[in-house]
C-alpha cells in the first residue's frame, strides 16, 4: 500500500497534476520534464538548487533529468542525497542498486541489496541478496543475513537448508539441527534436498538425539526414492548405537557382529 | 657465330635476339621459382612433424546438446582455447568417432558431456585407443558413463592414461570432507572456493606424474583415499562436475572456479608457438565500431532536436558519425527501412546516401526484412508465415513499455503506414519484421547488400553482412554470404563486467555450423545494457568495463563499439555512445572497419604454422591476420635479422606481439633471447595507428606504405642516432618532408598530421644515406 502511494505520488508529480500539491518551481519543472525539456528543466532547477536546503522532490527531479540526459554520476549523487532524507524509498533504492550493478561498485551494490531486502516484502529481493552473497563467496555475511531473516521466519526451505548446512559445516550442531529440522518439515522430496536431509540426520546423531535420527531415517527410507537405500544403520553403528534401525537394515546376526566389531561390549554374550 | 651453349638450336641476330634473350631469362626464372616452390612443397609435405597442431577435437552428445554452439565446450572452453591459438572441430559422438588418421593433426580431444552416453563402452574403447596413441584428453564434467558398476572397467582403462581411477562410491554429504588442497595459481579464480563442497565422485590418483589442482580427503565414514576434484595428468586432465564452473540458478550467473586459460595451457602442455592474434594490429589493440540499422526511421527525442521530428538516422549521422572522421564505422542498413514497397520510408534515402558518402563509413547490410528467428527460414513456408501473421500479428500489450512497444518503436517509429501494418511485426513472436513479401536468401542477403551498395558512391562495396534478431543463421544462409564473397558477423553478446562477471561471458571467435562459420561480434550492444531498450538508457555507458576487462591483465579482444541506430533516440543513449567514441579517439588503438575484423577472425582458422627450429616458425595461409603473439615472453624478443616479413614487435603485459608484413607471402618468425648480446641495429616499427605494408630496410633507410584513420602515429626502434629525413608521398606527390632525430637508443616517435585514408609512401633516410649508398655502389665496381 505504501509502495502504491509512493508510485502514485511520483506519477502525480511528474504528470504535473501535483501542481495543486507542490506549488511553484517544482511544478514548473515537473511540466518541463513531462515535455522532455530536460536542459531547460535542469537549468531552472539548478538556479535555485542548494544541496543542504532543497526538498527531496527537487533531488528526485534533478536525478530524473540527469538520468534522461545521461549524466550518470549526477543522477546517482541526487539519488544518494534523496535516500539520506527518505531512506525507506524502495523505488529510489532500486535505482541506486541498478547504478551500482552497472557501474561495477560491488560493495555499494551489496549494501543496497541488503537495504532493499530488509525493506521489501518481495521474497525475490531476499533471494537475490542471499544468492549474491553465496555466489560471491561472502559466507560470513551470508550467514549473518540468513540468521537475520530466519529470526523473522521468512526463509524458504532451501534457504533454511543453506543456513543449516553453514552451521553444520561450522560444527555448530545444535543450530544446524534446529534450522535443518525446519527444512526437513517444509522441503520437497526433490533429490537436490537430499544432502541437506542427510546433514539433518547427521546433526541429530551429533547432538545425540538418536530417536529423532531414526525417525528421520525411516521417513527418508519410506520415500522409496533412489537415494533411500543409504546405509543409515552403519551411521548409527559408528556412534555405537546398534539398537537403531536393526530391523530395517542388516540381518540381526550380522548387526550384532558389526556392533561387536565396532564397539565391543565386555561380557556381552552375543559377541563371539 | 653460333653460341653452342645457347638453349636455342638456331641463332638470330638483332632485336629478336634481345627478345628471345628476355624470354630465356623469364623461362630460367620460372624454372628457378618452380624448383624453389617444388622444394618448399616437398619440405612442407615431408615435415609433418614441424606442423604446429592447432586443432582440438570437441566431442559432444547431440542427444543432450543439439548442436555445437549449444554445448558447454562452446560456451566455456572455446574462447580460452581460441586465445591459446586453437580452433575446435566438433564431432557428435553419435555420428561416429574419428579414425586415428583424422585425429593425427589434433592437439587434444576435449569433452564436457551432460550425462550418460548411449554406448559408453564403445566410446571408452575408442578413447583408450586414442590416448594410447598419445592423444591428450581433457575431460570436463560428466565422463559419459551410465553406471559405474557396468562401465567402470572401461572408464578406468581409459582414465589410466590420465593417471586416475574411479572408485566405487559418491560423497553426497561432503561436510565432513577434510584437508582440501587447492593449487593457489589455478583455483579460486573468479570467486572463492566452495564453503560447502558439492557432491563428488571418488577418483584416486594412480600415477606420480601430474598436478593435482584440487583434491580432498573424503569423510572418514567413506574410508576412501584422497580424491581428485581437478587433476592434470600425463595425457590430459579431468575436472569433476561442478568444480570447473560455479553456477547460481537464482541469479542465472556462472563463474569460473579454475582459471580456464592457465588450466588449459598446462593441461595441453602447450609448446611455444606464435599464436594467431585477432585483437591486435601493428602492436596496438584493434578498434572497430559497427551499427545495426534498427530504428533508422524512429523520431529522436534528443533535446537538441526537440520539435524537429528528426529521424534517429539523421541524429546518429550528425552526432555520432560526422564529428568522428578519425574513427571508422560500419553501418548495416536494414534495407526495407527505406523501401516503400515493404512499408519502409524512402524519405531517408538522401540521408543514407550522405552517410555512405563519408570516407570513415563502411557500407554493410543488416538484412532486408530483419529476421528475428532465423531457424524459421531454414525450411521456409510462406503459407505458414501468412498464417502466423493472420493469427498472431497483433499488439499483445498496448503498454508504453515492454517488448511490443520496443519492437514497434524500434522499427516502425512514428512514420509507418497503416496499410502495411499487418505485415509489420507487432510482437516478438513474429519471425521477422517486414513480412509483406516472401522471404528468400537471395533477396535477404544478396539483394540487401546490392541495395545498400546502390546508396554508396560508385566503387564503394558492401563487404559485410550483419546478422539480425537471434543471430543464429543456418548453414545455407552462412554459405550464401560466403558465395557472395562477403564476410558475416554478429552474435556472441560478449559482456565481462559487474553484471556479467566472468570470462565465461566472453564469446569465442565464431560459431561453427556445419561447414560454415559465423564470426561473432566482439562486444554486446546497447540492447543488453538497457533491458531490451526499455531503460535505463544510460546503461551502455558501462561498456568500458568489458573493454577494460578484455584488455587487462591479458588482451583478449579488440575494442568494439557496437550499437543500433535507435541509440540516437535519447540524450542518455547518445551520451553513452559518445563516451566510448571519445575514449577510442583518445586511446592508443588501431582503428579498422568491421569487415576487416571479420576477415581477421576468419583467417585465424586457416593459419598453418611450421616449426623450423626450436625458435623459428614459417607462417602460411594467414589470410588477413597479421599479428602473432607469444605469451609469457619476457625472456624473448624477435630476431629481426633472421626473421622474414616481420615489421616489428612489441612487448605488452606479459606477451610479445609480432607484426607481419601483409606483402610477404610466407614470413618466418625467429625468436632470440631478450638477453641476447647481438646488438644489431635493425630498424623496425614497434607500434602504429596505421596499417603498414611493403616494408623495405636498407642501410640507413627504411621505407614502407601505410594507411589508416586519424593522424599517423608510429613508434620506431633500431634506427641509427643520426638525423633522418622523413618523406611522405601520395601517388608520387610529396605531401610532407621533414627532419627527425631519433633518441640515442634508436627509438623514434613519429606523428604525421596528414590523411592516411589513401595509402602513403613513407620513407626515413638518414642524412648520410646518399654517401653510404654511393660507397656501396663503388664497392661493387671491379
Amino acid at each position: 500500500m505504501i509502495r502504491f502511494l509512493k508510485y502514485l505520488s511520483l506519477y502525480l508529480l511528474f504528470l504535473g497534476i501535483g501542481y495543486a500539491l507542490v506549488p511553484g518551481q517544482t511544478e514548473k519543472i515537473a511540466v518541463q520534464i513531462k515535455e522532455q525539456k530536460y536542459h531547460e528543466a535542469r537549468k531552472h532547477l539548478l538556479a535555485s538548487f542548494e544541496e543542504d536546503d532543497s526538498s527531496p522532490e527537487e533531488f528526485l527531479q534533478l536525478a530524473e533529468i540527469a538520468e534522461q540526459l545521461g549524466f550518470v554520476e549526477e543522477m546517482h549523487r541526487m539519488h544518494e542525497a534523496y535516500i539520506e532524507r527518505s531512506p525507506d524509498d524502495l523505488w529510489v533504492l532500486r535505482k541506486i542498486e541498478l547504478y551500482h550493478r552497472l557501474a561495477g561498485d560491488f560493495r555499494g551494490y551489496v549494501e543496497t541489496l541488503k537495504a532493499i531486502a530488509r525493506l521489501s516484502d518481495e521474497p525475490e529481493d531476499r533471494d537475490k541478496l542471499l544468492a549474491t552473497l553465496q555466489f560471491e563467496g561472502l559466507y560470513e555475511e551470508e550467514l549473518s543475513e540468513l540468521s537475520f531473516f530466519e529470526a523473522k521466519g521468512v526463509l524458504k526451505p532451501q534457504q533454511l537448508g543453506r543456513l543449516g548446512m553453514l552451521h553444520f559445516q561450522g560444527e555448530r550442531m545444535e543450530e544446524a539441527a534446529a534450522a535443518l529440522a525446519r527444512h526437513h518439515e517444509s522441503a520437497s522430496l526433490a533429490p537436490k534436498h537430499w544432502p541437506v536431509r542427510l546433514a539433518y540426520f547427521h546433526s541429530l546423531l551429533e547432538i545425540g538425539d538418536f530417536l529423532r535420527a531414526e525417525t528421520v531415517a525411516l521417513s527418508l527410507r519410506e520415500t522409496k526414492e533412489p537415494w533411500a537405500d543409504f546405509d543409515f544403520r552403519s551411521e548409527f553403528l559408528r556412534y555405537g548405537r546398534d539398537e537403531y534401525m536393526r530391523e530395517a537394515e542388516v540381518p540381526e546376526g550380522l548387526a550384532t557382529i558389526l556392533s561387536c566389531v565396532i564397539r565391543p561390549k565386555e561380557g556381552d554374550q552375543d559377541c563371539p | 657465330m653460333r653460341n653452342d651453349c645457347s638453349l636455342y638450336s638456331f641463332y638470330i641476330e638483332g632485336k629478336w635476339q634481345l627478345f628471345l634473350g628476355g624470354i630465356t631469362r623469364q623461362v630460367r626464372a620460372l624454372i628457378f621459382y618452380g624448383f624453389a616452390l617444388f622444394c618448399f612443397v616437398c619440405f612442407i609435405n615431408n615435415s609433418q612433424a614441424g606442423l604446429v597442431k592447432r586443432e582440438i577435437i570437441g566431442l559432444y552428445d547431440s542427444l543432450r546438446e543439439a548442436e555445437p554452439s549449444a554445448t558447454a565446450i562452446h560456451n566455456f572452453l572455446e574462447m580460452p582455447l581460441n586465445h591459446l591459438g586453437y580452433s575446435i572441430r566438433y564431432i557428435d559422438v553419435n555420428a561416429g568417432l574419428p579414425e586415428v588418421s583424422q585425429a593425427e593433426n589434433a592437439a587434444a580431444v576435449v569433452s564436457w558431456f551432460q550425462g550418460a552416453l548411449v554406448d559408453p563402452a564403445l566410446y571408452f574403447e575408442w578413447a583408450d585407443k586414442q590416448a594410447g596413441l598419445g592423444l591428450q584428453f581433457l575431460v570436463f564434467g560428466e565422463t559419459g558413463i551410465r553406471d559405474l558398476e557396468e562401465d567402470g572397467a572401461a572408464l578406468n582403462l581409459f582414465l589410466r592414461h590420465l593417471g586416475l581411477r574411479f572408485e566405487t562410491g559418491f560423497v553426497m554429504l561432503t561436510s565432513a570432507s577434510s584437508e582440501l588442497r587447492l593449487d593457489s595459481e589455478l583455483v579460486a579464480f573468479e570467486r572463492p572456493f566452495y564453503k560447502i563442497l558439492p557432491g563428488y565422485s571418488l577418483v584416486t590418483r594412480i600415477s606420480r606424474d601430474g598436478l593435482s589442482i584440487a583434491s580432498v580427503l573424503p569423510p572418514l565414514r567413506v574410508a576412501a583415499e584422497r580424491t581428485q576434484l581437478a587433476f592434470i595428468g600425463a595425457r590430459g586432465a579431468y575436472v569433476q562436475p561442478g568444480f570447473a564452473i560455479a553456477t547460481d540458478d537464482v541469479l542465472n550467473r556462472q563463474k569460473w572456479l579454475i582459471d580456464p586459460i592457465g588450466f588449459l595451457q598446462r593441461a595441453l602442455k602447450q609448446e611455444r608457438f606464435p599464436i594467431p592474434d585477432t585483437s591486435t594490429l601493428m602492436g596496438r589493440r584493434i578498434y572497430f565500431s559497427h551499427i545495426d540499422g534498427d530504428g533508422w526511421n524512429n523520431i529522436s527525442y534528443s533535446s537538441k532536436y526537440q520539435g524537429q521530428k528528426a529521424l534517429s538516422g539523421e541524429v546518429m549521422l550528425r552526432e555520432l558519425i560526422e564529428p568522428y572522421p578519425d574513427l571508422p564505422v560500419t553501418y548495416g542498413l536494414v534495407t526495407a527501412d527505406v523501401d516503400r514497397s515493404e512499408g519502409g520510408d524512402d524519405r531517408g534515402v538522401g540521408l543514407v546516401r550522405e552517410l555512405f558518402a563519408l570516407p570513415q563509413v563502411e557500407v554493410a547490410s543488416h538484412t532486408h526484412s530483419h529476421p528475428f528467428h532465423w531457424a524459421f527460414y531454414r525450411n521456409y513456408d510462406r503459407a505458414k508465415e501468412l498464417a502466423l501473421i493472420r493469427e498472431k500479428n497483433v499488439a499483445q500489450e498496448p503498454a508504453a513499455v515492454g517488448p511490443v512497444s520496443w519492437l514497434s518503436r524500434r522499427f516502425f517509429g512514428e512514420s509507418g503506414k497503416a496499410s502495411f501494418k499487418n505485415y509489420l511485426a507487432q510482437n516478438v513472436s513474429m519471425p521477422r519484421y517486414y513480412m509483406r513479401k516472401p522471404f528468400s536468401l537471395v533477396g535477404e542477403i544478396g539483394g540487401s547488400l546490392a541495395q545498400a551498395e546502390s546508396f554508396a558512391p560508385k566503387g564503394k562495396k558492401a563487404k559485410l553482412f550483419l546478422w539480425s534478431g537471434d543471430t543464429q543463421p543456418f548453414e545455407e544462409a552462412l554459405a550464401h554470404t560466403r558465395k557472395l564473397g562477403v564476410y558475416n558477423m554478429n552474435g556472441g553478446d560478449t559482456r565481462f563486467d559487474r553484471d556479467w562477471p566472468s570470462l565465461s561471458y566472453v564469446a569465442p571467435l565464431s560459431r561453427q555450423i556445419g561447414a560454415e562459420r559465423q564470426i561473432y561480434a566482439v562486444s554486446s550492444n546497447e540492447n543488453t545494457y538497457t533491458n531490451d531498450w526499455t531503460g535505463p538508457f544510460y546503461g551502455f555507458s558501462q561498456l568500458h568495463q568489458t573493454v577494460d576487462n578484455t584488455e587487462s591483465p591479458i588482451r583478449l579482444r579488440p575494442y568494439n563499439v557496437y550499437y543500433h541506430t535507435y541509440s540516437a533516440e535519447h540524450d542518455a543513449s547518445l551520451r553513452a555512445v559518445r563516451k566510448h567514441l571519445d575514449r577510442a579517439r583518445d586511446g592508443a588503438y588501431l582503428p579498422i572497419f568491421a569487415s576487416q575484423y571479420a576477415a581477421i577472425a576468419n583467417s585465424f582458422f586457416g593459419v598453418k604454422l611450421y616449426q623450423t627450429s626450436d625458435r623459428s616458425w614459417l607462417v602460411l595461409n594467414r589470410g588477413r591476420l597479421q599479428s602473432f603473439r607469444f605469451d609469457d615472453a619476457r625472456q624473448w624478443q624477435i630476431d629481426l635479422a633472421k626473421s622474414k616479413g616481420v615489421i616489428g614487435s612489441k612487448h605488452h603485459q606479459n606477451s610479445l606481439y609480432v607484426s607481419l608484413d601483409p606483402a610477404v607471402r610466407v614470413p618466418e618468425i625467429v625468436l632470440k633471447s631478450s638477453q641476447s648480446d647481438d646488438d644489431e641495429k635493425v630498424a623496425s616499427i614497434t607500434e602504429a595507428r596505421w596499417q603498414v605494408y611493403d616494408l623495405v630496410r636498407q642501410p640507413c633507410r627504411i621505407g614502407f606504405r601505410a594507411f589508416g584513420f586519424g593522424a599517423g602515429e608510429f613508434q620506431f626502434r633500431g634506427l641509427s642516432s643520426s638525423l633522418y629525413r622523413v618523406k611522405v608521398r601520395r601517388e608520387n606527390e610529396l605531401v610532407l618532408s621533414d627532419d627527425v632525430q631519433p633518441l640515442p637508443d634508436g627509438s623514434l616517435r613519429l606523428d604525421l598530421a596528414v590523411s592516411g585514408m589513401e595509402p602513403l609512401d613513407i620513407s626515413l633516410i638518414c642524412n648520410n644515406w646518399a654517401s653510404t649508398a654511393r660507397m656501396a655502389v663503388k664497392g661493387r665496381q671491379p
